[in-house]
């Protein structure tokens, strides 16, 4: 599974929908290098981090500090 | 990871040095008991984790257990004293996609120790085996691997040991493999061959994210409180209601649990429910038949009996003597007649002697002539009245005499004791009302008996049928008995437990909605908790960190729910998959197959069922069945790997797979593992014998590998010796 198609099936959720406006056909075509929300960026950086072998812990705490720049 | 080939040297019934080679597709190993299949796939075992099977105990056991019982009989025959024995296995393994080669050898060395005696066998066996792995690279040629992580990644490389027990087993552990009784082992297999662990990761991750920006958000707001004694109230009555949420979600979980096992419970139940049902309902019918039968029984004895008492008290014993009671009362009247005629005779007789005494009477009154003049003519010896001469005791002299004895003459009477010699005439008077009585009664006798014996017949008729009937009652109990497995008493206690999960059901679905109710009441307060925090929030809380909190919850969500959707998702195409694979092994097969269906239990994990083309769902399956299914959900998970492509990457490799399968599923079997696996290893005593199933393996199964027979030197019967046994492959 590439972390693309790991993007996508999270914007196939109904919330992301409902309350950030990106339909499912969207959703579908999303690439990983598209511009998105803070979600989105955050849900990218979870998958970069597990690529690249960081533990939960780490990835959890990187999340964090992301989001508050 | 292709196997190119395995060579045994003296591992137990493979003396000297046997070489097994393998291809792409399905490689086939054919023997009959004890020629040495087991010990192949024992061999691929102990090469790799130093184990193998014990089929006495059926568990695995390493080589400090089993030490010397790995090496042949032969060899250990052989060896001279002094002298070492040497096992050796080892297994060539080619990784295609970083082209590169490992060796991977075993070996284990027993030595002969000299004892002096020719005839005692002593060996020294070590308990340790040691493991050697070459590593070719491309074009390199093979290098010594040392390092133990090394060759601990290249052992993971060729077979990763949660995935092992999916692709290398026996045919007699695939049914622990997927366990239709547990819960768990589906769901298990899904999670370690497929790609989902990787949505759980994202799960695990986005909770702890937001646990921890949840906590700074908290300290945040105590910190801006406006009334911190408020606030820690609140928090406090928070943190109770998050861990009252906590012990309520695990109970809830329980109850689940125990709603998944009742359920379970009560579909294998249900599978039998209806035979015992019959069985029961028979057996009550059998109860009240054979009451019947017994009332009837009773009837009829008693019905017998009445003809006994009839004889006498209805008078049937005198049926047909209806003449005679008539000759008799003919009788009887001619005894009166002539009784009566008797009796008037007697007492005209009277009559006359009356008369005649009467006359006599008026010519010789009493005392005349006196007495005096009597005595006289008695001693004279004449009578003075005609002046005959009447001698002493003469007819004369007496008749003088009687005038002495003379008494007052009364009237002669009728005496009936006298008119016959016997009289027995009140006897026969009695008879004669007898008679008339029975005469009465003798009308109705016919109609009687007619009526008794109808009544006999007519109940005859019906114990016959109700016989007939408990004799069909109970055929049909044995026949039920016999189809279904289940004895009689067995029946009610299916019953019962079957009443009572229904019962445990409604009860966990009462608790579990009053638990989601709960649930539910406290996050809605601890909403309410966080407003009236917010409330007390003097100053602005940041709004990235407002912001950050939000995101991670939504986060938090959706990776929650993506998992369940993927899970789902991969349910389904499991089950299609299983299809796919289950029609293709059981095409040939005409019997119903049914239908492979992942259910979804209450605690959420998933179990497979059978359905029928109705959607019924089936519950008598035979074990070649069970263990094709299994198989087909094994194949269907393995294949569902996308990101490794397990089937690509591990050769199955299997002990006996087919030996519960008919031909034709052995057939479909083998052409099935042939199309999804790209290498697999099978060992098979099904083509031993069976030379016609084992030219459709040739002619059926297109991706066909390498085909090995192998036999033991020694004939069966002549193993007691095992000192000249070893096994001999031959490649066809």
């Amino acid at each position: 599974m590439t972390n693309e198609d790991l993007l996508r099936e999270f914007l196939q959720d109904d919330l992301i929908e409902t309350k950030y406006g990106i339909s499912k056909e969207k959703a579908m075509a999303w690439k990983f290098t598209d511009q998105g929300s803070k979600l989105i960026d955050a849900m990218k950086q979870a998958i970069l981090k597990k690529q690249n072998g960081d533990s939960e812990e780490t990835i959890s705490r990187n999340l964090n500090s992301m989001l508050m720049k | 990871m292709l196997i190119k080939s395995i060579t045994l040297t003296n591992f137990q019934c493979y003396f000297g040095e046997k070489i097994f080679e393998f291809s792409e597709g399905l490689n086939v190993i054919i023997g009959d008991n004890g020629a040495g299949k087991s010990k192949l796939y024992d061999a691929f075992y102990w090469v790799l984790y130093d184990e193998i099977f014990d089929s006495t105990e059926r568990k695995m056991r390493r080589t400090n257990e089993v030490k010397g019982k790995l090496v042949s009989d032969k060899a250990r025959f052989l060896c001279e004293s002094g002298g070492e024995v040497e096992t050796i296995v080892e297994v060539v393994i080619y990784n295609a996609s970083r082209d590169e080669e490992y060796t991977i050898a075993r070996t284990y060395s027993i030595s002969r120790i000299d004892t002096g005696n020719q005839s005692e066998y002593k060996w020294r066996e070590p308990s340790e085996s040691i493991r050697i792995v070459f590593k070719r690279e491309k074009y390199l040629t093979a290098k010594l691997v040392k390092d133990p992580s090394e060759i601990k990644m290249i052992i993971r490389k060729i077979l990763p040991s949660d995935i092992m027990p999916y692709v290398w087993f026996q045919g007699e552990q695939v049914d622990s493999l997927i366990d239709f009784k547990n819960k768990e082992t589906l769901t298990d297999a899904i999670n370690v061959l497929s790609d989902i662990k990787e949505f759980d990761f994202f799960v695990n991750v986005s909770k702890r994210a937001f646990e921890s920006a949840d906590n700074e958000l908290r300290k945040e707001r105590r910190r801006l409180s406006i009334d911190n004694g408020k606030s820690d109230g609140l928090e406090n009555e928070k943190t109770r209601l998050e861990k009252t949420i906590e012990r309520k979600e695990k109970e809830l979980q329980d109850f689940n649990e125990g709603l998944t096992y009742a359920q379970e419970r009560q579909d294998e139940l249900q599978g039998q429910f209806d035979a015992a049902e019959k069985i029961q309902t028979l057996n009550r019918e059998e109860k009240q038949v054979t009451i019947d039968l017994q009332r009837l029984d009773d009837d009829l004895k008693r019905l017998v009996l009445s003809v006994n008492k009839n004889l006498f008290n209805r008078f049937w014993a005198v049926k047909g003597t209806e003449h005679l009671v008539k000759l008799y009362e003919e009788k009887f009247g001619t005894y009166e007649k002539r009784l009566l005629e008797k009796k008037v005779e007697q007492e005209k007789r009277v009559e006359i002697e009356n008369e005649v005494i009467k006359t006599l009477q008026m010519r010789l009154p009493k005392n005349v002539p006196e007495p005096e003049y009597v005595r006289w003519m008695l001693e004279e010896q004449r009578c003075l009245v005609c002046d005959r001469e009447a001698l002493t005791n003469s007819e004369p002299w007496l008749k003088i005499k009687e005038l002495l004895e003379y008494k007052e003459p009364k009237p002669a009477q009728t005496k009936t004791t006298q008119l016959a010699k016997h009289n027995f005439q009140e006897e026969f008077k009695s008879l004669y009302q007898n008679g008339l009585r029975m005469q009465n009664r003798m009308a109705d006798t016919d109609e009687e008996i007619r009526e008794l014996f109808d009544n006999i017949n007519k109940t005859r008729q019906r114990r016959s049928q109700v016989n007939e009937q408990l004799t069909h009652i109970r055929s049909q109990i044995q026949e039920l008995i016999n189809t279904s497995s289940i004895s009689s008493p067995q029946s009610a206690n299916i019953l019962n437990e079957f009443k009572g999960q229904q019962e445990k059901i409604r009860s966990l679905d009462k608790q579990i909605q009053t638990c989601e109710h709960e649930i539910e009441q406290a996050k809605n307060r601890i909403k309410e908790i966080d407003r009236e925090l917010k409330g007390l929030t003097k100053g602005q809380i940041s709004p990235t960190l407002m912001e950050k909190v939000e995101v991670l919850e939504d986060f938090k969500t959706i990776a929650t729910s993506t998992r369940e959707r993927v899970f789902n998702r991969l349910i389904r195409q499991l089950e299609a998959e299983a299809n796919k694979h289950y029609t293709a092994m059981t095409s040939e097969n005409k019997a119903v197959r049914g239908q492979i269906s992942l259910v979804k239990q209450p605690n959420g994990n998933y179990m497979p069922k059978i359905h029928d083309s109705e959607g019924r769902e089936m519950h008598s399956i035979n074990d070649s069945n069970i263990i094709l299914i299994k198989m087909s959900v094994i194949m269907a998970i393995i294949s569902a790997k996308k990101s490794t492509a397990a089937t690509q990457l591990y050769p199955l490799i299997s002990d006996a797979p087919t030996s519960k399968f008919t031909e034709n599923y052995t057939i479909g079997f083998c052409r099935t593992v042939s199309e999804v696996f790209s290498q697999s290893i099978i060992m098979s005593k099904e083509f031993y014998l069976n030379l016609a199933l084992r030219e459709r393996l040739f002619k059926e199964v297109e991706k066909l590998g390498k085909v090995y027979i192998i036999e033991p030197s020694v004939p069966e019967g002549g193993r007691d010796n095992r000192n000249d046994l070893e096994t001999i492959i031959t490649k066809i």
